[in-house]
């Protein structure tokens, strides 16, 4: 038993970039992730969406993917929106102070309309 | 005692899904609600997930993780233990999470995380011991409703 993380690339218009997750993110996958996002950016995509609904447990390191990498692409002049969170998920958020500070929206036309 | 179970591992990231399975099991047995069940995944998960970053060097695949827990009427309690380095988690400060947005940095949140949920976070080293980091959550109190709506007591 090993923790799995599945993750998927989609890009949308308007310059979106939706990423699509599934299982853990925790302290060993949270890499795989970390990676895909400095990819985006080293390739001036910062306009990101983040699907999480089948995330189905996160660690302090796959917030800290989150936490890490807002202000790098809000310094690009995009954004990062976590997209259908769970209760089980934005609980951890929430703990931290982070749900009033990232950005959760529930359906992806409301994320998409986040870019204007 | 309602319930009681030690579990071993080595420290890889890999073994972290074993631990949250092994906490899941006892804290299903144990005193917390179900709301807190989450939670108390991820303080564990976190006790062991710095043990495998910070307690042992890069290159030891065999180091000792024991996860022991012991469930009571009133309280659930997790005894994290292993022979790596020593480290306090006590020692380190309560983040501040805007500056760690602003900065982008990406560590430190676990211990925190750990210290916000559980009611007791205990460090204990002695020398040609295993270290243990002890994690002690209470069952909350429930307030005994009255009829007259005042004076409240507590169980």
């Amino acid at each position: 038993m090993a923790s799995e993380l599945k993750i998927s690339r989609q890009d949308l218009d308007g310059g979106l970039a939706l990423i699509s997750l599934e299982g853990s993110l925790d302290s060993h996958t949270y890499g795989d992730l970390d990676e895909i996002l400095q990819a985006y950016f080293d390739d001036d995509k910062f306009k990101i969406i983040v699907d999480v609904l089948k995330v189905d447990y996160i660690s302090s390191a796959g917030v800290g993917v989150f936490v890490g990498a807002v202000s790098q692409a809000q310094e690009g002049g995009g954004d990062i929106v976590l997209l259908k969170a769970t209760n089980k998920i934005k609980e951890i958020f929430d703990l931290l102070g982070l749900s009033s500070i990232l950005n959760f929206e529930p359906e992806l036309g409301s994320a998409k309309a986040h870019f204007g | 005692m309602l319930t009681r179970g030690t579990l071993a591992i080595s420290n890889s990231t890999e073994n972290l899904p074993k631990v949250r399975s092994f906490v899941l099991d006892h804290f299903r047995k144990g005193p917390l609600p179900k709301s807190e069940e989450n939670k108390i995944i991820l303080a564990v998960d976190e006790a062991v997930a710095n043990i495998i970053e910070h307690g042992y060097p890069a290159d030891v695949r065999d180091g000792k993780i024991e996860v022991e827990i012991v469930g009571e009427m009133t309280r659930f309690t997790v005894y994290v233990r292993d022979e790596g380095s020593s480290f306090d988690p006590n020692s380190i400060s309560d983040v501040d999470i805007e500056n760690h947005i602003k900065t982008g940095k990406k560590k430190g949140l676990g211990v925190f995380l750990m210290r916000k949920i559980m009611d007791e976070v205990v460090y204990h080293f002695e020398e040609g011991k295993m270290n243990e980091l002890k994690l002690v959550r209470y069952v909350p109190e429930k307030k005994k409703e009255t009829p007259s709506g005042g004076g409240g007591q507590t169980l």
